[in-house]
């Protein structure tokens, strides 16, 4: 069979119209509603258009314009066999900052630089400029994860075209080792605290674990068509791990939780959808997700069961992952700020200015 | 807004509506749908002038939006593709009929992609999701893609 691209290639044959109408004289209508902004770290180009997309959804009640095409962005209908989602117990406190804060410890992100035109892996210590890991261009762009220790990073490789691999990748050498490339796309990866056991979501969507030595493959989840399982985090006990389950309609969105031995996810909090990063609390308590809760798009906590929902932001919020110590919260804001916030709520500041930078995936390191 | 940027929208026009255009005819199965979506992309680009950054990004977005907003409410997808992609040669009209049978993420990451060849990334800013999203979207796509097609090519 030709290629797909060949295929799509195929498609420049269709004969256009041969006419075309007058952009200068037509009268602009309302754009359509159901246009939700992107949950998670994502790429957010022209804000402007989120902010109205942001309004539009404000204004339109109801959820009629479910949509198609904006994946984690869409305005969902509540999965109906679902309790509805409980309303968090705290608002949100008024966040603004106007000088960084830096964040402890070393930042790993994925992100493309517009000045030099590229695209790498890049690591931020302090509030000092991103610094290159070399050969690192073209990796990590469906996510990446720090090894425990702080020496490794888990980074993915060849997305795109089916033939995707999870790398282990030293920061000092630059060298990496193949984990994985079970599914064709191992995509979104997660350590468990031990440096035993790895998690990732593959192109099916679904959820498994691997030994880190490569061994020991295991399905986790199973999405259905759907859903889609993604992404996951491994737990500080490295039995179980929690995983955002994002669906079409007729499907049940949320936060899972599963046991690695086995069994059946446990839906903890169904929610709208938006759902786009989760990170546990050090102590394995708590978790914290970005996602369209009940008061809006945000990043928000909760105990590991489901219960104790508290909102720590409002805004478009994406890929929390929680300080060693527990106390602090960071997460990406926009698409090119890191923020942090106190995990038990308060202000939140900005902690890392990326200006010039569009992040497609960051992990965070602190030394326990 | 300024001259200029009416003018840079014009060219715009001009120069990318009819792959703009293909592209979601392939997505709506509809000449109508189209032609509606991408003139009213370009109109509202037009009118929000300087409001906009990057033209022709914000451009192919609103278009998609827009045909997917009109197949929502005209809820004539599936018989739609039968009518007007028979107007297309029988190389197209093998795909636009498989990809009416794909969820409509998967049917747009596929597009995106493979014939507007945006990076991952760059369709994760259309499609406002991110890029492991459309990874995954486009790992479900090609394998179904395949099936559909290896079946038609017998």
């Amino acid at each position: 069979m030709a290629d797909l691209r060949s295929r799509f290639r195929a498609a420049e044959q269709i004969p256009a119209p041969s006419q075309w109408p007058d952009i200068e004289s037509r009268p602009p209508r309302p754009l359509p509603s159901g246009l939700g902004p992107p949950g998670g770290l994502s790429l957010i180009r022209d804000r402007r258009l989120v902010a109205a997309t942001v309004a539009i959804v404000v204004f339109v009640a109801g959820g009629g314009f479910a949509l198609l095409l904006l994946g984690r962005g869409g305005v969902r209908k509540p999965a109906s066999p679902s309790p509805a989602p409980p309303r968090p117990t705290a608002s949100a406190t008024p966040s603004a900052s106007p000088t960084p804060m830096a964040l402890p410890g070393t930042v790993a992100l994925v992100a493309f630089d517009e000045a030099s035109q590229t695209s790498a892996i890049y690591l931020v210590t302090g509030s000092n400029a991103p610094v290159a890991i070399p050969g690192t261009t073209r990796l990590g762009g469906a996510g990446l994860a720090w090894s425990p220790d702080g020496s490794h990073l888990l980074v993915t490789k060849g997305i795109s075209e089916g033939r995707g691999e999870l790398l282990n990748l030293d920061i000092k050498t630059g060298d990496s080792t193949t984990l994985t490339t079970f599914g064709g796309s191992p995509m979104d990866p997660s350590w468990s605290t031990t440096g035993d056991e790895v998690s990732f979501t593959t192109g099916s969507g679904d959820v498994y674990v691997i030994h880190s030595d490569g061994s020991g493959l295991q399905q986790i989840s199973s999405s259905g068509d759907l859903c889609t399982d993604m992404p996951s985090a491994m737990a500080p006990n490295g039995t179980t791990l929690a995983f955002s389950r994002d669906c079409d309609a007729g499907g049940h969105p949320g936060i899972y939780v599963a046991d690695v031995g086995g069994g059946q996810p446990t839906l903890v909090l169904p929610l709208r959808g938006g759902l786009g990063g989760l990170s546990w609390s050090p102590d394995g308590a708590k978790i914290a997700v970005s996602a369209q809760g009940p008061q809006g798009w945000g990043i928000y906590t909760l105990n590991a069961d489901g219960t104790g929902l508290q909102q720590l932001t409002q805004d478009l919020d994406g890929a929390p992952i929680w300080s060693s110590d527990g106390s602090v919260i960071a997460f990406i804001r926009r698409n090119d700020q890191i923020w942090s916030a106190p995990a038990g709520g308060g202000t939140a500041v900005l902690a890392t200015d990326l200006t010039g930078y569009k992040l497609s995936s960051w992990t965070w390191f602190t030394a326990p | 807004m300024s001259a200029n940027r009416g003018g840079e929208v014009g060219q715009l026009y001009r120069e990318h509506r009819d792959r703009l255009w293909r592209a979601v005819f392939l997505y709506a199965g509809d000449r109508e749908v189209a032609t509606d979506a991408v003139a009213e992309a370009f109109t509202q680009a037009l009118r929000r002038g300087a409001g906009i950054n990057s033209i022709l990004p914000w451009v192919w977005r609103a278009a998609f939006r827009i045909a997917a907003g009109e197949l929502k409410e005209r809820r004539r997808m599936a018989s739609q593709i039968e009518t007007d992609a028979h107007e297309a040669p029988n190389e197209s009209l093998f795909l636009a009929e498989a990809l009416a049978k794909l969820s409509p993420k998967q049917r747009a990451a596929s597009i995106l992609h493979y014939y507007a060849d945006y990076s991952l990334k760059e369709t994760a800013a259309v499609m406002g999701s991110t890029v492991p999203a459309v990874g995954m979207q486009l790992s479900r796509a090609r394998r179904r893609l395949r099936e559909l097609l290896e079946e038609r090519d017998g």
